[in-house]
């Protein structure tokens, strides 16, 4: 989790544990272990993250609005369908298939060119009303065409879509778009949303940008829908009409615009959501739409808006510079006094006693992980009494959902399972819980429950509040340091003051006590330490979660009988 | 000392609005030209036109000795000419480093497809990207900035990010429009030097659109005065202040004057 940094930042990692999975869904049907259907809802969120992720580029990245996302998907679908059924139904279908999936996304990128084009000039609502009459072009269109059926559809479509093969198309997906996004035309892309006549002005042609951004969403639309003609095996024109196109943007906007993760997120939530939300019947619809406003209200963005996971990004390999060497030439200093604000980070603070103090800074004496446990902070007590008092606040937050999915279902999944599994789903919701609370809560407030009560402010470094993103990912951090906390505190505080003490002795001064928040260097002992105290932490946690779950297993099955016995 | 920039007969109409009339102007290069005017002159407009955001109604401009009227504005400012705006126009989202990055990529040679498949060359224009643009970034003393968002840096911070962007694009006209608005006079006078070292350093020719006539008068080595978009003074900085078409230009008659 943690202390795997080398692993993680190894080169390696990601096409090894890539390929893993291309063998695992591949042996998956095989097995026995998943069914028919949830193969199906596996493959179905694979091919709504294709759509998902390539409706983004122009919706999230390039901030304009297109709703005919449905319709490039048809396209794909109905070359594919037609190659398949129509043309070579003889053919061998392991030649066929890709062929034919890549083939409907020619078609539809092809598709995309006029519209890209007609984009050049139209903007926002304008070019939203060109889409939604391209879309509505292609289905009456597809409606009409007596060869594949006209409105009553393509049938005997073979089934080829497996597990493996939508797993394939859905990471090609991901990581083409990731590369483009994070390249020269990504930027630019992305330049046009914020100001196109600045991007223009710096010299990006938004006239090729435009296109490509067009070209490859609706290039992967169409390999969405040839996915999607082999797993229903049977198209026809209304299930590619505005209701489609409506339910891709719905996971557009719900997972956050302008994010890879979002698409994942977004696409698999909205699938999983809809098919778990099936007993409720026509009131399903309603939770959807109801989340999107709530959404709307306080996250225009989606979850993930302009966001994205670390692992997610491409890393660039560049040699780092050397810190301190000065460029020879640098502004005169008068300019400089005039716009470089005096950073916070080589100011020392005076803090009187009772004040709030800036959580943690930014160093670049320690890097990564270690930087969130090794800060010595001067009062370290505060901060270790205001974590405890959150990890209550997470584990009470627990509680009083167990307790209301227990009183509306009479079912608290992970009490149904294996004891193991029960309290190992408790403690991940717990963890997951206690992440999110502190990340919503830095972000929005700077503070937390447990912290306002010991009177400490988590400020970003340059004394401004945290981003949720940044917030999210400290939280992430500090957990692991939390459990540390508990157990290596005492350890870690010893070890600093005597850092501290060593320093003051042979140097004359505390480099701990030069700049608030400065950082004790990294010994491998403390990495050592570190696993030590989690693994306590972990059994410590452990044994309090049997106890309690098993009361709580108790009264779950009370409730349920109650309820039954009604 | 050759013209870098030469306007011939330059003419803007906007509907029944001349806002540039048969407008005449050259830029020598290496030279700092400061253009004024009363608000409303026709400044802006004529940035807008140089630049390619308008196409002019009639007239040609020449830079470098080639036409670039009716060129796509991201053609213009790869040719070298690289503009700031008046109302800071930041990619406020986008990171520090991205900013500079996309004026600094789209002198880069990469197709498409380089880019979606992330080819060797691909890698190696992203490397030179961030390798330049962090080096221009720290040069002007933003490098601890690189991760934040363009749209959270301070006034001051983001109106020398969008210079640094348009370094990015190697130019060698630098448009500036309106750099010291909503400074006080201490700092526009120390904007004065440093654009003074930016002009040097980068060898540039910087025309300048300001209202700060102090900066103006010590900075320019020429200055031309523009109202209703016709040119109606011109030459060196002492000549123009003593001129009385200007002084008529910026305060009006004697006989207006209540």
């Amino acid at each position: 989790m943690i202390g795997m940094t080398a692993w993680t930042k190894s080169r390696y990692l990601p096409p090894v544990l890539l390929v893993a999975g291309l063998i695992v869904t591949a042996i998956l049907p095989d097995t026995g272990l998943v069914n028919d259907y949830l193969q199906f809802v596996i493959v179905s969120v694979a091919i709504n993250a294709i759509l998902c992720v390539s409706l983004n580029l122009v919706n999230g990245w390039m901030g304009e609005f297109s709703v005919g996302h449905a319709g490039f998907m048809a396209l794909g679908a109905y070359a594919s369908a037609i190659l398949t059924v129509k043309l070579f139904p003889a053919a061998p279908p392991a030649l066929l298939f890709p062929v034919a999936v890549l083939i409907g996304g020619c078609v539809a990128g092809l598709a995309g060119i006029p519209v890209g084009i007609l984009s050049f000039k139209t903007r926002g609502d304008y070019l939203a009303i060109i889409t939604l009459a391209f879309l509505m072009i292609v289905k009456s269109g597809l409606e009409n065409i007596p060869y594949t059926g006209g409105p009553r559809g393509l049938l005997g479509i073979p089934r080829l879509t497996t597990v493996a093969w939508a797993y394939f198309w859905c990471v090609f997906t991901f990581w083409v778009i990731r590369n483009l996004v994070y390249s020269k035309y990504g930027r630019g892309i992305a330049a046009i949303r914020e100001d196109e006549v600045a991007a223009e002005a710096m010299g990006v042609n938004t006239r090729t940008a435009k296109l490509v951004a067009f070209v490859t969403s609706s290039f992967f639309a169409g390999v969405a829908g040839a996915l999607f003609a082999h797993q229903l095996q049977f198209i026809n024109p209304s299930a590619f009409d505005i209701l489609k196109s409506t339910e891709i943007l719905v996971m557009v906007y719900l997972g956050g615009v302008a994010s890879l993760g979002g698409s994942l997120l977004g696409a698999g939530g909205v699938t999983i959501l809809t098919q778990c939300l099936q007993p409720l019947g026509t009131w399903r619809m309603v939770v959807l739409p109801a989340l999107l406003v709530l959404l709307m209200l306080f996250r225009p963005g989606g979850i993930m808006g302009y966001l994205d996971w670390n692992w997610l990004k491409p890393r660039l390999r560049i040699k780092p510079r050397s810190q301190h060497s000065k460029l020879q030439t640098t502004m005169p200093l008068s300019s400089l006094q005039r716009v470089t604000p005096t950073p916070s980070i080589s100011k020392p603070i005076n803090l009187p006693p009772g004040s709030l103090i800036p959580d943690q800074f930014e160093s670049d004496q320690v890097t990564g992980w270690r930087k969130y446990f090794l800060a010595a902070h001067p009062q370290a007590w505060r901060r270790f009494w205001a974590r405890l008092i959150d990890v209550g606040v997470a584990r009470f937050g627990v509680d009083f959902v167990a307790m209301i999915v227990l009183f509306t279902t009479g079912y608290w999944p992970p009490y149904e399972t294996h004891p193991f599994l029960a309290f190992t789903g408790t403690f991940v919701v717990w963890v997951v819980l206690l992440m999110l609370y502190e990340a919503i809560m830095l972000a929005s407030f700077g503070t937390t429950i447990g912290k306002l009560i010991f009177r400490i402010q988590v400020l970003h470094y340059d004394a401004s509040i945290l981003s949720f993103g940044k917030a999210f990912a400290r939280s992430n951090q500090v957990i692991g340091s939390g459990m540390f906390y508990l157990i290596g505190f005492p350890i870690l505080t010893f070890w600093t003051f005597y850092r501290g003490y060593k320093d003051l002795v042979t140097r004359g001064r505390s480099s701990w006590d030069a700049h608030i928040g400065s950082v004790v260097r990294c010994r491998p002992v403390f990495v050592l330490l570190y696993v030590f105290g989690v693994l306590l932490a972990v059994i410590s946690f452990a044994s309090c979660i049997i106890v309690l779950d098993n009361t709580k297993h108790e009264y779950s099955r009370i409730i349920r009988n109650q309820i039954i016995g009604r | 000392m050759s013209a870098l920039l030469e306007i011939r007969n330059l003419t803007r109409q906007f509907g029944g609005l001349r806002a540039i009339g048969d407008l005449s102007l050259s830029v020598n290069s290496g030279e700092i030209l400061g253009i004024i005017g009363p608000n409303g002159a026709g400044k802006t407009t004529l940035f807008n036109l140089l630049t390619g955001i308008y196409p002019p109604s009639y007239g040609d401009i020449l830079f470098d000795g080639r036409s670039i009227t009716g060129l796509q504005p991201s053609r213009i400012a790869r040719l070298g000419m690289a503009r700031t705006f008046q109302n800071i126009r930041l990619f406020r989202q986008l990171s520090v480093l991205e900013n500079v990055r996309i004026a600094y990529d789209s002198g880069l040679a990469c197709s498409p497809l380089d880019a979606m498949l992330r080819s060797p060359r691909a890698l190696l224009r992203e490397r030179e990207s961030v390798e330049a643009s962090m080096e221009l970034l720290e040069m002007f003393q933003l490098g601890s900035h690189v991760e934040d968002r363009a749209g959270d840096l301070s006034y001051g911070a983001q109106r020398r990010l969008e210079i640094v962007r348009a370094l990015a694009l190697k130019p060698t006209l630098l448009l500036l429009d309106e750099p010291a608005a909503g400074m006080n006079p201490s700092e526009a006078m120390q904007l004065t030097d440093f654009l003074r070292w930016v002009h040097d350093k980068f060898s540039l020719t910087i025309v300048l659109i300001e209202h700060h006539m102090q900066m103006v008068m010590a900075l320019c080595d020429r200055i031309e005065v523009i109202e209703f978009g016709v040119r109606i003074a011109g030459g060196k900085p002492e000549d123009v202040k003593a001129d009385p078409r200007v002084i008529e230009a910026y305060l009006g008659t004697e006989g207006e004057l209540p």
